[in-house]
């Protein structure tokens, strides 16, 4: 599938981590089995399953989840697109977590035959892969340091400039606005508050003119403002200093 | 699908729906009165009011590491603007 958006998103990305040679380029344009569509709380791989694909998101938001036997749930991760959401599962013999749609997504399944034959065959985009995997650790520690010691207006202030950074990695802010298709359940499950208290921080950053919000289009008319509020350091995203607003 | 249903995932159902309601959580702390603009669906008073109070817990938690005390009051509005539940959370050091 040479030339897909997707693939030229997936390709940009993985740039990022290490130069791509043409052979590497061109097994990526041919290594998505299917592209498969969920809807908004549709599970993509469940936990306890043992995928033969690792799966990225084309369109939409996705994320690692884990349900409690108190039937609550925790967001470990949020993919957009151009993010691998389980590329572990080609090391994992069972999925210790589910993956679910959070919004209407598109996802391109690639087979672990084929991330075995990258492994065997091709060292730089197996070295992307390897690093994309250490970004999504940091971002994973990133959010422990939040979840531990961030006070709650800074957790949501870190994720909403966090997320500013990623989707204007792969295309998908324009300037310092971007679509975040989350609802206040879906932050309050990734940092274990209540959506009372989600709603009012929103409110609050609102109010200090940090977002502006209308329906599910964020704006940051002061990124360093943000920044600074949320005590936002970029460096573990690879992304240096953010731009003035 | 799933939704969230009472603080639990469940499979969606027509009863899920037809028991949401809007409450307007007010927030009070000192003289200033945040008043919500948005709301937010829940299933009932009761989970309301349990998301309120797990929400001034964790407030009262943020404000211990700021101050030595703290009185944070949420007041629960019905869509019909009613005053329907208030929820508080105080904290008070005390050297004896």
């Amino acid at each position: 599938m040479p030339g897909k958006p997707f693939i030229v998103q997936l390709t940009r990305k993985l740039e990022r981590h290490a130069p791509l040679l043409e052979a590497d380029k061109s097994f990526l344009a041919g290594c998505i089995d299917q592209v498969v569509a969920y809807d908004r709380g549709e599970t993509i791989i469940a936990e306890g399953s043992s995928p033969s694909v690792s799966c990225f998101v084309v369109e939409g938001f996705a994320a690692r989840t884990k349900e409690l036997a108190d039937g609550t749930r925790q967001i470990m991760a949020f993919h957009i697109p151009g993010d691998f959401c389980d590329l572990h599962s080609f090391l994992l013999a069972v999925m210790d977590h589910s993956v679910e749609a959070l919004s209407p997504c598109r996802v391109a399944k690639v087979s672990h035959a084929k991330i075995e034959e990258i492994v065997k065959t091709l060292p730089n985009l197996t070295k992307a892969l390897w690093r994309d995997m250490g970004a999504d650790a940091a971002i994973h520690r990133q959010w422990m340091v939040s979840m531990g010691r961030r006070s709650s207006y800074e957790q949501i202030a870190h994720l909403l400039c966090e997320m500013l950074l990623r989707l204007r990695a792969v295309g998908l802010a324009t300037g310092n606005t971007y679509e975040l298709p989350l609802t206040q359940q879906d932050l309050g499950d990734a940092f274990g508050l209540s959506t009372v208290h989600v709603n009012r921080m929103l409110q609050a950053l609102r109010r200090g003119n940090l977002i502006v919000t209308k329906g599910k289009q964020l704006y940051i008319p002061d990124v360093r403002a943000l920044a600074e509020a949320a005590a936002f350091d970029a460096t573990y995203l690879g992304a240096g200093l953010l731009p003035s607003a | 699908m799933a939704v969230r249903f009472d603080g639990h995932w469940r499979r969606r159902s027509a009863r899920c729906f037809d028991t949401m309601a809007r409450y307007f959580f007010d927030f009070q702390q000192g003289e200033t009165l945040d008043r919500d603009q948005d709301g937010l669906e829940f299933d009932g008073l009761a989970v309301a009011e349990r998301e309120a109070s797990i929400a001034v817990g964790r407030m009262l938690s943020d404000e211990a590491a700021r101050s030595g005390s703290a009185q944070i009051v949420v007041l629960i509005r019905s869509e019909q603007g009613d005053l329907v539940a208030r929820v508080t959370a105080l904290l008070r050091r005390e050297r004896l």
